[in-house]
């Protein structure tokens, strides 16, 4: 498949997100702002409370920012109720998360093809079939969650993220409760997806290794990006985050590869 | 253990409510009969301490049978929805013991307030009853009401006890299980009724039919009026309590049948038909309340309209319109108390499902949609409960019309019927609809990583 990189699949403009109110209040993210194209594998990695979770949730339509703007596949998130983003979410944005999230009464089959009865359309039987098939699990069409393994689970709900060929798939720690073969299975089936269907993934994770399947790794600290890092290896991945604060201190500029630009735009 | 039971009462809030609630209202209505008993042993003369007793014991005791299948369901209820709070526990290294000693501290502290804080309202019910019956002239007005310890102290002891009993069992089957399968199977259960379990539903049953029997074969005869009505009574109780034991696998075959239709009606019914059948165990501690009421309140409806119609002819005296009203009082005490039980249990079970409301909705379920999906379960519950709890309500009416009336069904119209019907889907549409509310209010992310 041919990829377009031209056209952004997610553009976040100066989003500031601010916890409480008043003396108490907490900026959880301050002034971000990049842009992803289509078709391409982001890690957002940052120490705890560096607002990672809150960027995602951000971006993902989840929680609303305190200002700033976000824009999924050229449509601007604002101004939606919760209802109106639950239904732009199960179109066009793909989740995966850490607990994996299948409801315990679906069978594997049934989980994959539930966005779609939610938002009315027909997910014929053969298409979570051949997601299965995808993520290898063949064998587990008629399985409940709770007689798999936590892999095979999160390779359910990555067969579900997809079913809907949404704009962009949003993974929150996607190996966190995961053993590390397990993991590398899930990261390589993320990684076949944007390779062979132009799949946009953003993903946050604490773990070099993963960040390493990505294209680019984006640095946050205290609710900024301090730092871009295109072909990431693992190792280089843990030097940087060993040294994120020197990078803070020298401005929001490039980082350990040299290729690295300014983290706006 | 102690203080780990109370920080986990903290978070447990619908939970908590919803135990307190009916050891609250159980020792209300059991302290208010047991007034009566202790009357009754007080310096009475000899009929007046039998009819006393016949109140207080036979009235009460079925009062207190359903009372106490209540209370022990509830318990039950909660303590079983915190297989996954306990199996992670036991990960962490608690034994089994300690998790079960947990729970019953924790369910005989509840207990313990809520008994207590009952004696009030009990005291003023025994005495509201106790007015109706000397004003009816079923005892001599000399006869002083007396609520002591032995009754209100007696009933709240007994519920405290009962309770522990209650959790002590529930809690043995939620920690049998080695610890990492309890785990990874509190998400589903799958498992089925336990022989035991359904002994104590057929038991019931059978003496449900024992007692509509003994309705038409033996009380038919007696000398007595209100001989068949002491066991036409009790037997749509036996009977709807039977039915509310077996509760979950009769639950799964409506919903298998019911599932059919509802499989067409959107995600919404699909979601609903889903859950019902894989997880009928949990919606089931929805369902028995909902046979209870409806059996009990339209069985004793019936028996009363009956009993009126036999005397509509009849001069009546004014102690015979008092009788009327002192059955309707013991009728709405029991009826009321299990309405409340419909909306307590319905409530604890939906706030529960916050999680899974939150996995919905994050993959891609509007709040509506979520609504919608309780709203047919509930839909569903109530049905199954209305055909049981009308089935149940059959063991009081058919013996009693075909002995009073000389046919199997009065000629009295569905009319009673349908206004039970209505409040049933009234109590579990309307108690469902604002919990599921309540439990949106939570963002769907934060919701989903809740605890199970």
């Amino acid at each position: 498949m041919e990829r377009r990189i031209d056209q952004s699949a997610l553009r976040l403009d100066e989003v500031t997100k601010d916890y409480g109110v008043g003396e108490r209040a907490v900026r959880a993210l301050d002034g971000v702002s990049f842009s992803l194209g289509s078709g391409s594998f982001t890690a957002i990695m940052g120490p705890s409370g560096s607002g990672k979770s809150t960027l995602l949730n951000c971006a993902a339509g989840l929680e609303h920012p305190t200002s700033g703007t976000v824009h999924v596949g050229g449509t601007p998130l604002q101004g939606r109720d919760e209802d109106e983003l639950a239904v732009f979410r199960r179109t066009r944005i793909g989740f995966v998360f850490q607990g994996f999230n299948l409801l315990p009464y679906l069978t594997a089959e049934q989980n994959v093809a539930l966005p779609g009865r939610l938002a009315r359309r027909r997910v014929k039987a053969a298409r979570s079939r051949e997601l299965l098939d995808n993520v290898g699990l063949k064998d587990r069409y008629g399985h409940l969650p709770a007689e798999m393994s936590g892999g095979e689970q999160q390779r359910v709900s990555i067969a579900r993220a997809q079913v809907l060929e949404p704009a962009v798939l949003f993974a929150d720690e996607p190996t966190g409760a995961l053993d590390s073969r397990s993991a590398r299975q899930v990261l390589g089936l993320l990684r076949g997806s944007v390779d062979r269907q132009g799949q946009t993934i953003v993903m946050v994770t604490h773990d070099p290794v993963a960040a390493a399947y990505a294209d680019v790794v984006m640095f946050l600290l205290d609710g900024r990006i301090v730092g871009r890092l295109p072909n990431p290896t693992a190792d280089v991945v843990a030097t940087q985050m060993a040294h994120l604060d020197e990078l803070a201190q020298g401005g929001r500029t490039s980082v350990a590869a040299g290729a690295g630009t300014e983290a706006g735009r | 253990m102690i203080r780990l039971a109370y920080a986990s009462l903290k978070s447990r809030w619908s939970a908590f409510v919803a135990a307190f609630l009916s050891v609250f209202l159980g020792t209300t209505v059991i302290g208010a009969f047991a007034t009566l008993a202790e009357t009754a042993g007080g310096d009475v003369s000899a009929t007046d301490r039998e009819a006393l007793l016949v109140m207080g014991g036979v009235v009460g005791g079925w009062g207190l049978a359903i009372v106490l299948f209540s209370v022990a369901s509830t318990l039950n209820l909660t303590v079983r929805q915190r297989a996954t709070e306990i199996a992670l526990l036991r990960t962490v290294g608690a034994t089994p013991r300690q998790a079960r000693r947990m729970l019953v501290a924790e369910t005989a502290g509840v207990s313990a307030v809520a008994a207590a804080l009952a004696a009030v309202p009990a005291w003023l019910a025994g005495a509201g009853l106790f007015a109706v019956i000397e004003r009816a002239d079923i005892v001599a007005p000399t006869v002083e009401h007396q609520a002591g310890v032995a009754s209100i102290g007696g009933a709240s002891v007994a519920m405290v006890i009962v309770s522990a009993l209650a959790a002590g069992l529930a809690s043995r089957r939620a920690t049998k299980a080695a610890a990492r399968t309890a785990l990874t199977e509190s998400t589903t259960d799958r498992d089925r009724m336990s022989r035991r379990r359904i002994v104590a539903g057929v038991v019931f049953l059978l003496v449900g039919l024992n007692y509509s029997v003994l309705t038409v074969t033996v009380m038919a005869d007696s000398d007595d009026p209100y001989a068949a009505m002491a066991t036409a009574g009790p037997a749509a109780i036996a009977w709807a309590i039977g039915l509310a034991i077996l509760a979950p696998a009769l639950l799964r075959v409506a919903a298998v049948l019911v599932g059919v239709f509802l499989r067409h009606a959107g995600a919404a019914g699909y979601l609903a038909a889903h859950n019902a059948t894989r997880r009928a165990h949990r919606l089931a501690g929805v369902l028995m309340p909902v046979i209870i009421f409806v059996g009990v309140g339209t069985g004793t409806t019936y028996l009363m309209a009956i009993e009126n119609e036999v005397t509509a002819g009849v001069a009546t005296s004014a102690d015979d319109d008092l009788i009327a009203m002192l059955n309707y009082v013991v009728v709405g005490m029991i009826s009321l108390f299990a309405a409340i039980m419909v909306v307590n249990t319905t409530v604890a079970v939906i706030s529960a499902r916050r999680r899974e409301f939150g996995q919905q909705r994050l993959t891609g379920a509007t709040s509506r949609q979520v609504t919608a999906t309780t709203l047919f379960e509930g839909g569903l519950v109530a049905l199954t409960g209305i055909i049981l709890g009308g089935v149940a309500s059959l063991g009081t009416i058919v013996p009693y019309s075909q002995v009073k009336l000389d046919r199997l069904l009065p000629d009295l119209g569905i009319g009673y019927f349908l206004g039970v019907v209505a409040l049933t889907l009234l109590l579990t549409l309307g108690s469902g609809y604002v919990a599921t509310r309540r439990s949106l209010d939570m963002p769907p992310l934060q919701a989903a990583a809740s605890p199970a």
